[in-house]
């Protein structure tokens, strides 16, 4: 495709990866940014990250897909990044596109599951438009056991027993050492930051709309949980979404998330009047 | 060093593919041969915990140059993938859905580094699209096969009646183990269970040894018979496989195939392709490699066993192709 350019771009010593969805027509003035979910669902999100970006480039919005350090195509180790590295490359990524596409007058920011974290904590750090969490992390403690979990049934499907179990894998990483989930090593300060997430117990201080949208595949009700976060985010929609869970290893294929798209692009329309 | 360079190339349906190429900076070191790593199932050109990308780093600093990209209608490339389980595309791809795209790679390997020899990798779906493009073009000289599947893939296979050995055997012991477990007894009286799976495994017969089943043997022409009734028949054995597997080692291009040792592909290529297969190539074992890595699952997690195939491959590499 001709309007999608795949290309590195610098955030201080190393370098990220991304692709700009250029727009078949010219700029609306509104450019996104898209944030990935953490680790392996990166993989599984991707197809859909890719029709939604060919989506908002069709309608005439610029899009940047990009990895964050130590994921995908971006350079560095997966251990490597962490909290801090991770908000620190969607800014990047945000001046970035804005360098790229002339006419951009603001930036909003689109991400899944931890990227929707991510995306909520850059945007209270960043002078942003507007914010789509897509069924974002609110519980980062809870969301760093369900990782270790992983790393439990790893053990037992390979040594038909836990040799190290929760405890001691949270003792590894406090002496410094780096715990495998499905592959992917996890470093204590990572798992520090994740882990000590609340975004519902937080302010964030965006000035722009917002669109928080629960994702589950029996059609609601919206958790407590992210209708408290709605009422933490000024000008903010909390919706639900039928959708499988496509960030996730499931029997069906899940290249659209055709519902979860409706919706987004409805919101935007209904923001631009 | 090596440079890392994002690449579009065209498919014959004129789809772009999307790709990264490593290619090592210092040309006098650079190898003949070029190494394409060809994406696992749906995933991308990273690869499950980006294995691919580490792969391809090894490689790279071997002197080789890797090319890694995505298939028609998977990651960042152009194209749909129609379908809606998982299983089904799996199966689909094991019947060489992205053989033309492997041909689109070379093409452009050939085109912009002026190399004509390659070498192809992938893990699992990704290996046995590169036996079947390999057995079928001369430019492909070797196979880096991680967990190969042997068997068809489908959401409509009932997988208890092709149950390997070696996975009924797992399947038994954990049965038994949760004979004391009353969630597990709950749940076998509660109707949701699969019956005849379970049935199927407690009680299933021993499988003929190997000298016991029916011999098969190659054609003159190269192909191999199938006995009528014999067990493979009998089995989902995709026969793709052992007609790709038979075309590469008899036309003297080598293999090296590694697998998990706790992978349920390991038993299927153990007791439906190799032990039955195996006196066929009784004369070719130079040209087949076969390891399995211990401790280790489908997807190579564990970083231990990741260093020993990166090791295993490196050198494999190093030895046949300098």
């Amino acid at each position: 495709m001709k309007n999608e350019i795949p290309f590195f771009f610098r955030n201080g010593t190393y370098r990220l990866f991304g692709i700009l969805h250029k727009p078949e027509m010219q700029p609306r003035g509104i450019a996104y940014v898209l944030c990935y979910p953490f680790a392996e669902e990166r993989l599984w999100a991707q197809r859909v990250f890719v029709d939604f970006a060919r989506e908002l480039a069709r309608r005439g919005d610029p899009v940047l897909r990009f990895d964050f350090k130590g994921n995908g195509d971006s350079e560095g180790n997966f251990e490597d990044g962490d909290v801090e590295t991770f908000l620190s490359d969607i800014g990047c990524a945000m001046r970035t596109l804005k360098e790229k596409v002339p006419g951009v007058n603001s930036v909003g920011l689109i991400g899944l599951r931890l990227g929707a974290t991510l995306a909520a904590l850059a945007a209270d750090q960043n002078d942003g438009s507007r914010l789509i969490l897509w069924d974002p992390i609110i519980d980062g403690n809870q969301y760093m056991q369900e990782i270790l979990r992983s790393n439990l049934m790893t053990q037992t499907a390979i040594f038909k027993e836990i040799q190290r179990d929760r405890r001691r894998l949270v003792q590894d990483l406090t002496e410094g050492k780096t715990v495998n989930a499905d592959g992917y090593e996890i470093s204590w300060k990572l798992y520090e930051g994740i882990s000590d997430i609340r975004l519902n117990e937080r302010t964030i201080r965006h000035g722009n709309r917002c669109l928080i949208v629960q994702i589950d595949n029996r059609g609601g009700p919206i958790r407590e949980k992210i209708l408290d976060l709605g009422r933490k985010i000024a000008n903010s929609s909390v919706v639900n979404v039928r959708e499988e869970p496509f960030w996730r290893e499931i029997m069906t294929y899940n290249g659209k998330a055709e519902n979860l798209c409706r919706t987004t692009l409805e919101w935007m329309d209904s923001c631009d009047g | 060093m090596v440079d890392i360079v994002p690449v579009i190339m065209k498919n014959r349906d004129g789809l772009s593919l999307y790709g990264m190429m490593h290619i090592p900076k210092d040309s006098s070191l650079r190898k003949k041969t070029a190494v394409i790593l060809l994406s696992p199932g749906i995933k991308s050109h990273i690869g499950p915990h980006r294995l691919y990308v580490n792969m391809a780093a090894s490689y790279a600093k071997e002197g080789y140059v890797v090319l890694r990209f995505d298939f028609h209608g998977l990651g960042d490339s152009e194209g749909d993938v129609e379908g809606t389980f998982v299983a089904d595309i799996y199966g689909s791809i094991e019947q060489g859905r992205y053989v033309h795209d492997v041909d689109a790679a070379m093409a452009y390997l050939e085109k912009e580094q002026g190399i004509g020899r390659f070498v192809l990798g992938g893990l699992c779906g990704g290996a046995m699209t590169g036996l079947i493009a390999g057995s079928g073009d001369s430019r492909v000289v070797g196979l880096i096969g991680l967990g190969i599947p042997v068997t068809n893939a489908s959401n409509q296979v009932n997988q208890s009646k092709y149950m390997t050995e070696g996975q009924a055997a797992s399947l038994r012991t954990s049965y038994f183990e949760k004979i004391r477990d009353v969630s597990a007894w709950k749940r076998f009286f509660s109707f949701e269970s699969d019956y005849r799976a379970i049935w199927r495994i407690l009680f299933r017969k021993a499988p003929p040894s190997s000298t016991q089943r029916t011999a098969i043997s190659a054609a003159p022409d190269g192909s191999i018979k199938h006995p009528e009734g014999n067990s493979v028949n009998e089995s989902n054995v995709n026969m793709l496989f052992p007609q790709a597997f038979h075309k590469m080692v008899f036309s003297s291009r080598k293999l090296l195939l590694i697998f998990s040792e706790m992978d349920r592909l390991y038993w299927e290529f153990d007791e439906k392709f190799w032990q039955p297969y195996k006196q066929i190539y009784r004369n070719k074992l130079n040209f087949i490699d076969i390891r399995i890595l211990k401790n280790a699952n489908h997807i190579i997690s564990f970083p231990d066993s990741q260093k020993e195939m990166l090791g295993w491959t490196c050198d494999w590499l190093r030895g046949n192709y300098n």
